[in-house]
């Protein structure tokens, strides 16, 4: 149980790239934080300079206020599941359980009794003799998280440790996951480039890009305040319709060469006649009452083309086509009639759930 | 080929069971030509199926030895073989496991060229650089001893460069994962790499003791003394029988006897070594 502290985490690497710049974070004691982002956006960096597998080239890592930076893997108190388990491929699953304790020189009665804990945890008690090659995916992959739980550590670290799943496994593992974590009340660090698995496990999400840390927050107050646009795009599926244009001099309209995109029910003083980027998610655009006039003078309107409608089941997502050529998605209820391609449709939407960016900086404003 | 046509399967059978008598009747040849009294050897219709003299051949090479070969025992001689070719199999396979080891799993200054100093000897024949070797261990004052017999023949390149060919196919996330789980890098190497170079090391072995066991240049020209003669070099030693007439029969015995060996040991570690290709666990 421990508080983890990075205080302008850096790696620059011998080539002179920098993968990672000036990440400032505290993790909590028990909390449950995801690093997630795009491939090669440092993440798993971050997440193997805590391990201590990478050397850290700029700032601090504490541990419960103790500077770890120099300290060797093994005596950071740490445990770490891999992406591909890397488990021993020579060991039993209880030798690779308790390899770690013997290592550090414990007792046989206390290695026994904390590896039938983590079994029975985990459910490995039948499995106790087998050899790694005679498990499924599913079944390494606990292994290789008992093996992280018998060393009884001050912070987990997880790498993608889901990935090479099939989907409903994931799902699975992903609940007894969150479990585990309720249960040890340890404190979890978890990168994934997933944001299904981003937004339901965590406490708190870091999304990251380029290096840098763009949004640590809960996860739903990243999906209501994203605070850029890489943000607002990233999470969500289908990502956030972004309008880009010109506000018009007196601020009502957003317009792109001419034709106007998207009417707000009140103006923008403060960006008329300037450039900015209007998010809106998909389940936030509906299509307009027929009888037009009487309800959406409150709402924001625009004017699409359906391109195509994709029926999944629970929901419906027709894509269509603003007057510019760009593309939106909006998300209807599983009994939305399929809307016939190429037929116009004016939308809605209430003007709390949109988002402005800046175009420049694509900040939030 | 596949398809079954039965001209080309008769042809088919035909050439390989020509190829297989090409390949065992030397072989046969020994093993009769050891059963027979000398002088059945040197008349014209060479036997070819075996005779009555087996238990006398064999005894008398066991035990006594050939009076015109310097009377050394065969016995002793495939006792000596064996030492050497285990200690230079066994050397060779401790010296380049740690030494693909340090070249793969460490940074130190100048690692490449070590590893390239390394692999460049490779290429250059043992019988190119014997002179020198030969006066490092006369310098030694290894002449005549084991250590003149065994130590030069232990550095071997190809056994180095096999290990780390094997060892850059081991996922790093397992040297991660033993880091964390407090492995120090020799606790790794034994705990850890070892056990999973098992099968490699089964093959490199029965390669490794074969050619230990093959040695002929090296111990003829490092021996002179006779309690240090390998049985290659005794075979040798037989055939130059002066003026005497080489005992065939008693030759092909020892050769008999000689080849079991390294027979015994593609027998043994075949098992090992088969259900290492078999069976990937990585």
């Amino acid at each position: 149980m421990a508080q983890l502290e990075l205080n302008g985490l850096g790696k620059t690497y011998a080539g002179g790239v920098r993968a990672v710049r000036d990440i400032h974070a505290v993790v909590e004691d028990g909390e449950f934080v995801v690093l997630v982002g795009p491939s090669g956006c440092g993440k798993s960096t971050i997440l193997r300079m805590i391990a201590g597998l990478e050397t850290i080239t700029e700032g601090e890592l504490r541990i419960d206020g103790i500077r770890v930076n120099e300290t060797e893997p093994g005596a950071r108190d740490i445990a770490m599941v891999f992406q591909n388990y890397a488990l021993y491929p020579h060991m039993s699953v209880r030798g690779n359980m308790e390899y770690g304790l013997r290592n550090e020189g414990r007792p046989r009665a206390e290695i026994n009794q904390r590896i039938d804990e983590a079994a029975r945890m985990l459910q490995l008690t039948a499995l106790l003799d087998r050899q790694p090659r005679q498990l499924s995916g599913g079944q390494r992959q606990r292994v290789a998280m008992g093996r992280a739980i018998v060393r009884n550590p001050k912070v987990f670290l997880f790498d993608e440790p889901l990935s090479n799943l099939d989907a409903k496994l994931r799902t699975q593992l992903r609940a007894e996951l969150k479990a585990l974590h309720r249960k040890l009340g340890a404190t979890f660090i978890y990168v994934t480039h997933d944001q299904v698995e981003a937004m339901s496990l965590a406490d708190r999400i870091a999304i990251l890009n380029g290096g840098e840390i763009q949004q640590l927050a809960a996860p739903l107050d990243i999906y209501r305040r994203p605070a850029n646009r890489f943000v607002a795009e990233f999470i969500g599926n289908p990502a956030m319709n972004i309008l880009e244009g010109h506000m018009s001099d007196d601020g009502w309209v957003l317009m792109d060469q001419g034709q106007p995109l998207l009417r707000l029910p009140s103006p923008i003083a403060d960006r008329a006649g300037q450039p900015l980027a209007i998010g809106i998610r998909p389940e936030h655009l509906h299509p307009a009452p027929l009888g037009e006039g009487q309800q959406t003078h409150a709402l924001a309107s625009l004017q699409v083309k359906v391109d195509f409608t994709e029926h999944l089941g629970a929901d419906c997502i027709v894509h269509a086509r603003l007057e510019n050529g760009a593309t939106v998605a909006l998300r209807l209820g599983g009994n939305a009639r399929a809307i016939a391609a190429d037929s116009p449709l004016s939308l809605c939407a209430d003007p709390a759930d949109l988002h402005l960016f800046d175009r420049q900086s694509g900040q939030r404003i | 080929m596949v398809e079954n046509r039965p001209l080309a399967r008769a042809l088919t059978h035909f050439a390989l069971i020509m190829g297989v008598f090409f390949l065992c009747f030397p072989v046969w040849m020994a093993v009769v030509a050891s059963t027979h009294p000398a002088d059945a050897l040197s008349r014209a219709p060479i036997p070819l199926w075996f005779g009555n003299q087996a238990w006398e051949n064999y005894s008398t090479v066991l035990s006594g030895g050939i009076a015109a070969a310097g009377g050394v025992p065969v016995g002793q001689m495939l006792w000596n073989s064996a030492i050497m070719a285990l200690a230079v199999s066994f050397g060779k396979i401790a010296i380049s496991l740690l030494s693909a080891f340090a070249v793969v799993y460490f940074r130190f200054p100048l690692r490449m060229v070590f590893f390239w100093m390394i692999f460049i000897t490779l290429m250059l024949p043992v019988e190119v650089r014997i002179l020198p070797t030969y006066d490092v261990m006369v310098n030694l004052q290894l002449l005549n001893t084991w250590g003149g017999l065994i130590v030069p023949l232990v550095a071997s390149a190809t056994a180095t460069f096999l290990f780390r060919q094997f060892f850059l196919t081991i996922p790093d996330e397992l040297v991660e994962a033993a880091r964390i789980d407090r492995a120090g890098p020799m606790r790794f190497f034994w705990d850890i790499l070892l056990p999973l170079s098992r099968t490699n090391i089964a093959a490199i072995f029965i390669i490794l003791f074969i050619f230990g066991w093959n040695q002929y240049l090296w111990p003829l020209i490092i021996t002179t003394d006779e309690s240090l003669y390998t049985v290659v070099m005794g075979i040798r030693r037989m055939m130059n029988a002066g003026e005497a007439l080489p005992v065939w029969n008693l030759i092909m015995a020892t050769a008999v006897l000689a080849m079991l060996p390294p027979v015994m040991v593609v027998l043994a570690m075949q098992r090992l070594f088969v259900k290492g290709l078999v069976e990937s666990e990585k």
